[in-house]
């Protein structure tokens, strides 16, 4: 379904550049979910961004069905952009706040000529909105009248409302609490079994990225630093990046005793990343060549791979 | 002591199509040095209760109904506004659910913060700007010197949220109103913020409202815990009593939704249905309708916040 190679999005401003992708490769089966997770500020929005052609790629290659999307320009990627499609992170953002909820899923729908007839459009509308655990009393009301969680939800009614191939799902359920997550999560999974869709996952919380995904990729700084069957990654994390991310969850029990891996030295910056290993400067097993040799993504075993001196 | 009593909050909203009471009877207290944590369904009213200790809620449309909250010997909300914006961002400061909308696109987040802290503690310019980067550095920004000079929309979402915390955390409050402060960040992040706010805590006594739908967060954090529900509270008691033994039947599901850490269940377990419509509110419970303890009386009378054990109210007449 989709392929990268070596994709870099590099930003440069007045004072620096700043990496924020920097080779990264991967592919996404059809009907497979990938989760991504990484520390705030690795990249996965803005890796995201540009699979969807929101951003020109500085380098590298992203192929999609098949055919190199990478520097297409807009008119040749319109019908593309309906089979591929972005649940955003920051749901206010991207709601036009003059509209009207019934008008802002219509016009997803009639942007892509989808359910011409004005009653089956209706149709469609009330039923989008009840997928997404909303009432269809709702409809007439405008984006600030809604609380953040239910503001995503119509977010995520609009990316469904014109059945996309693949989506990239920007920490889309991070706004909600547990109970309507688990829906949206459920929905989401129903959707995939039904359409065969495929999803690029990024999130936070990583109890909801091993329940959803398939596979699993963890980026540090712009790199990928491991990836991943998703059981495989929990249960036997090789990255120590890996290891003090999934250390750091927290546990639904007051009770619980806390056995954080705490990462101490110098948090790196994008604008001026370490040499070597980039995780080097915080990397409880640092070793000396680390500093110096950056570590490939090497196959460990029969599909996992990882960027660590440690290994093989 | 308490550092913030809420008593019998109700707001209200004009909408189109009538009248919302987005929060009703609303009470309960945040003990001086203590985390509150606030839980509740989507859209239940914690960000209107947590921007009515602001006094933030815009009116109009909105408007509060009903009710007090007091703060030291006053209610804030009968307060003159110019006494308010001096407590704002001072002695109560407030993070926000979503940071692209309370930051300024077209100031630098250094000087955004800096301004919040000349504005309250009367220093110049360039000592607010260092301190400014001395607060980027405490929420883990990396080359604080330099993002400082970055705009809202050259960071990544959870750098723009510590930049919010930041600036909420300048003025050492003694009241601090965090809602989903951590949604957009990383778990070790997240555990470092949190250690932070603790930190605070222990130093200075701040008292902290956390609203957060992160079950594991309120659990590592919180002394007491609010649930709400369709704009009431239904429950609310310490927080060991909420995880191990909750009474209310949202609570319960609430719990059960959590994807689990051991087992791997193919589908989450959700609580069914809908909630109502704050303008169609049904008679009797709000919750009945997704309720697996419904009694005939739950359709005909709502149910009181009652004590059901020693300092364990819950709105239920059949709970667990
Ligand atoms: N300006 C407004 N006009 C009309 N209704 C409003 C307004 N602001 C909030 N509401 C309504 O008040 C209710 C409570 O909203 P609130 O933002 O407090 O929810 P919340 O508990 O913070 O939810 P979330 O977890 O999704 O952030 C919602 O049903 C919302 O639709
Ligand atoms: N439009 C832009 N201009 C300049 N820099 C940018 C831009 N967008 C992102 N960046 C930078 O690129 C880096 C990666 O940002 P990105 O939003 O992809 O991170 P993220 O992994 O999604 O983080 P988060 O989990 O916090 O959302 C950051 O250092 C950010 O400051
Ligand atoms: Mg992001
Ligand atoms: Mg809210």
């Amino acid at each position: 379904m989709l392929s990268l190679n070596d994709l870099k999005m590099h930003f440069k401003s007045r004072h620096h550049i700043v990496k924020a992708v920097d080779g990264v490769s991967f592919d996404i089966a059809e009907g497979e979910t990938l989760g991504l997770v990484g520390e705030s500020g690795c990249g996965k929005s803005t890796l995201g961004r540009c699979i969807l052609r929101l951003y020109e790629p500085t380098a590298g290659k992203i192929e999609f069905e098949g055919r190199d999307i990478t520097h297409l320009k807009s008119r040749q990627l319109n019908p593309i952009r309906r089979r591929m499609q972005i649940i955003f992170q920051d749901p206010y953002a991207s709601l036009n706040p003059r509209m009207s909820i019934d008008n802002i899923i219509k016009e997803a729908l009639q942007i892509h000529g989808l359910f011409p007839n004005k009653k089956e459009r209706e149709e469609r509308v009330a039923e989008l909105i009840s997928l997404v655990g909303l009432r269809p009393e709702v409809l007439s009301r405008y984006p600030h009248e809604f609380s953040g969680g239910q503001r995503q939800r119509i977010g995520i009614a609009r990316v469904l409302a014109i059945e996309p191939r693949f989506i990239v799902c920007d920490e889309p359920v991070s706004a909600l609490d547990v109970s309507i997550q688990a829906q949206i999560v459920n929905l989401l999974q129903d959707l995939q079994e039904k359409l065969k869709l495929t999803y690029l996952f990024i999130a936070h919380d990583l109890m909801i990225v091993k329940h959803i995904s398939t596979r699993i990729a963890v980026m540090y700084l712009g790199n990928l630093a491991e990836i991943g069957p998703s059981n495989q990654i929990y249960e036997d994390p090789k990255h120590p990046y890996t290891q003090a991310l999934l250390s750091a969850v927290p546990v639904p029990d007051p009770g619980a005793k806390k056995q954080r891996i705490k990462l101490t030295g110098e948090l790196p910056s994008p604008l001026n990343p370490p040499a070597g290993c980039k995780f080097h400067t915080r990397c409880p097993y640092v070793m000396p060549h680390c500093k110096t040799i950056v570590p490939p993504l090497i196959q460990l075993g029969k599909d996992r791979k990882v960027a660590c001196h440690l290994y093989p | 002591m308490n550092s913030c009593l809420i008593d019998n909050l109700s707001v209200e909203f004009k909408t189109d199509n009538g009248i919302i009471r987005a929060i009703d009877g609303v009470s309960f207290a945040i003990p001086k040095g203590k985390t509150v944590g606030l839980v509740g369904e989507s859209g239940c009213g914690k960000s209107v209760t947590a921007l009515s200790i602001m006094r933030l809620i815009k009116s109009p449309p909105g408007h509060y109904a009903d009710g007090r909250i007091i703060y030291g010997d006053e209610d804030l909300l009968t307060l003159p506004e110019s006494n308010m914006r001096h407590l704002r961002g001072n002695r109560i400061s407030m993070i926000f659910q979503e940071p692209m909308t309370s930051l300024n696109p077209v100031f630098t987040v250094g000087n955004q913060i800096a301004e919040s802290i000349c504005l309250h503690q009367n220093v110049k310019r360039k000592e607010g700007l260092e301190r400014a980067i001395h607060m980027l550095d405490l929420v883990g920004i990396p080359s604080s010197r330099e993002r400082a000079k970055s705009y809202p929309h050259e960071l990544s979402g959870g750098m723009r949220q510590r930049v919010m915390i930041a600036m909420a955390l300048a003025c050492d409050p003694d009241l601090l109103i965090a809602d989903e402060p951590t949604t957009a960040l990383d778990v070790t992040i997240q555990a470092q913020i949190m250690e932070l706010m603790q930190k605070l805590q222990d130093e200075i006594g701040m008292s902290i409202l956390l609203i957060t739908h992160d079950l594991g967060v309120v659990a590592g954090t919180c002394s007491e815990v609010v649930v709400m529900y369709a704009g009431r509270v239904v429950e609310k008691a310490d927080v060991h009593t909420i995880f191990n033994a909750p009474k209310h039947p949202y609570t319960v599901g609430l719990l059960n939704s959590m994807p689990g850490v051991k087992h791997k269940e193919k589908r989450l377990k959700t609580i069914p249905g809908l909630v109502p419509d704050l303008l169609h509110l049904p008679q009797g419970c709000r919750f009945q309708d997704r309720c697996d303890h419904v009694i005939n009386k739950c359709r005909q009378i709502e149910p009181e916040l009652t004590e059901q054990a020693p300092e364990h109210w819950a709105r239920c007449y059949n709970p667990y």
